[in-house]
């Protein structure tokens, strides 16, 4: 390989013809050359998802047109501080509120010249790449719907109807391919920015539990905080399905579903903590967490299901916590 | 014993985001280290049972959090084993609980297991409960991407494409089945996809 002093493609002398050599026109002429150098700039770490009050980190990248990558120092900038905000120098954002915040960040390198001509042609002409991306920070408020019917833009309501028989929430006496007494929930993630596009999925923890036969502890109780989250037909995840413009949904129905007509009441008391991910696990909704309760109490009976009210408050569904004895005390 | 009570029920609550167990957790320690393949060969090569079924929904619910693929074949195969449940279980139970863990683990892999499902439709050797569940799938995985006519009219394609009538008879069947996972936004489009079969915008299996 012959490389010149001054760059990679250099004009060079590789032969002199036979006859009088002119010194003069070899040393003065132009040379031309290619500056090696940056063409193309970027932001590493764009676009990102983040949730509302976490961070992440971008890099001023940019490409030579030898194909070299260089990561450089930079001066970073948010176009939008109020969404969130980007160190000047260290390119560190902090998501500030829901929305979806561009960035540049500028810095200084040599430029590519790909034929530079001149008596002495020497490389040192720098400029500033410039590298954007955008991102979204997002955060999902969860509620709970207890009452009426399953929402129609939630795309696990068929799921819902063929499990119960019914769209209705609240206490319900199951009916369709679940047979039994239960309590009809929806809870739903509504997240910001509404536009947002990626999956949010709402999980459910069983935050702790007590079952009862009657007055007797029927053991079997699911370990505290264990996961409870919904298998995907029973939630949607998109956003945007149904026209819901920014809400997610999990439906579900605690309930009791003995199987012989024993005379025996059947009592469960569960507290509930909800919460909203992005697909990789991130959480982003209030942490610890929604806490809600569910306490019913039933019966097979020769006609079928009933709610047992013999314990005052029983066979209701509330935000908070339940005291999980068999008769509330 | 009061006052232990009341704190763990006060703190218990805090603890529910971050330290949250697994519903399988401890179900299955022999397999705990066994890498995915290792996973499917299990699969591939067990006959599920009473003593072996914490093992296999153990197995199956793993592979389909590793979306992996090549257990595609074997999840199809146990689409009607079901989760083993204790007597208090079958009593006292949220609506949601999964009963068939492939059915979950299939449709987080997504739509590169239709093909499989689609046979399992179509398969003499598919038990009823299985034929439901691989529906179940097939229309899940559509209602993922807001498709479910497309789930019906691929369906209904295929019924009008194959020459053997007993295939022909299934996919009449899970046609008509499929109309019920839509949802009434989408039931009219639904009602047309199963009628016509008309390809949405060069829908292909």
């Amino acid at each position: 390989m012959i490389a010149g002093t001054h760059a990679d493609n250099e004009g060079i002398l590789v032969g002199l013809d036979a006859g009088t050599y002119n010194v003069r026109k070899a040393t003065c002429t132009y040379y031309c050359i290619t500056c090696n150098g940056w063409w193309t700039a970027l932001l590493t770490g764009t676009p990102f998802t983040i949730p509302k009050g976490s961070g992440t980190t971008l890099q001023l990248q940019d490409q030579w047109n030898t194909g070299a990558t260089y990561s450089l120092s930079g001066n970073y900038a948010s176009n939008n501080t109020a969404v969130a905000t980007i160190g000047a120098t260290n390119g560190t954002v902090n998501g500030i509120a829901p929305g979806s915040p561009n960035f540049t960040g500028t810095g200084n390198d040599f430029v590519y010249i790909s034929n530079y001509c001149a008596v002495d042609p020497i490389c040192n002409s720098r400029s500033s790449p410039q590298g954007s991306g955008g991102g979204t920070v997002v955060s999902a408020t969860i509620s709970q719907r207890t009452s009426s019917t399953v929402s129609s833009d939630d795309a696990a309501l068929s799921s819902y109807q063929n499990a119960v028989g019914t769209t209705n929430l609240g206490n319900i006496i199951e009916n369709g391919n679940v047979r039994g007494c239960g309590i009809g929930l929806e809870t739903i993630g509504s997240v910001a920015p509404s536009n947002y596009t990626g999956s949010v999925i709402m999980h459910r923890t069983i935050v702790n539990q007590g079952l009862y036969v009657n007055s007797t502890d029927a053991g079997g109780e699911t370990p505290a905080n264990t996961d409870d989250t919904s298998p995907s037909n029973f939630r949607d995840d998109n956003p945007q399905s149904g026209g819901s413009a920014g809400k997610v949904y999990d439906l579900d129905g605690p309930g009791l579903h003995p199987s012989a007509v024993d005379g025996k009441t059947y009592r469960y008391r569960t507290n509930f903590s909800a919460y909203a991910t992005l697909s990789d696990g991130t959480l982003i909704s209030p942490s610890p967490g929604f806490f809600f309760y569910v306490r019913l109490s039933c019966q097979l009976t020769g006609p079928g299901y009933v709610f047992i009210n013999d314990v005052p408050g029983d066979n209701q569904i509330g935000i908070g916590t339940t005291n999980t004895t068999w008769n509330l005390q | 014993m009061f006052a232990v009570m009341v704190i763990l029920f006060l703190v218990v609550p805090f603890l529910a985001v971050g330290q949250v167990h697994g519903r399988y957790d401890g179900w299955c320690d022999s397999l705990q280290n066994a890498t995915s393949p290792d996973l499917v060969q299990f699969l591939n090569a067990v006959v599920p049972d009473e003593k072996n079924a914490r093992c296999v929904t153990w197995a199956i619910h793993q592979l389909g959090n590793e979306h992996h693929e090549p257990a595609i074949p074997a999840l199809v195969k146990l689409l009607d084993f079901r989760i083993p449940r204790t007597p208090v279980e079958e009593i006292f139970h949220g609506l949601s609980e999964e009963t068939f863990p492939a059915e979950a683990a299939l449709e987080l892999i997504g739509k590169k297991v239709l093909p499989e499902v689609l046979r399992a439709i179509e398969a003499d050797s598919t038990s009823a409960i299985a034929r439901e569940n691989a529906l179940s799938v097939w229309m899940q995985i559509y209602r993922e991407s807001d498709e479910q006519p497309k789930g019906v009219s691929l369906l209904k394609q295929e019924e009008n494409r194959v020459s053997d009538s007993a295939i022909k008879q299934k996919l009449r069947w899970a046609v008509q089945k499929a109309l019920t996972y839509c949802n009434p936004p989408e039931k009219a489009a639904c009602q047309e996809a199963a009628a016509t079969g008309v390809p949405d915008k060069g829908d292909v299996l």
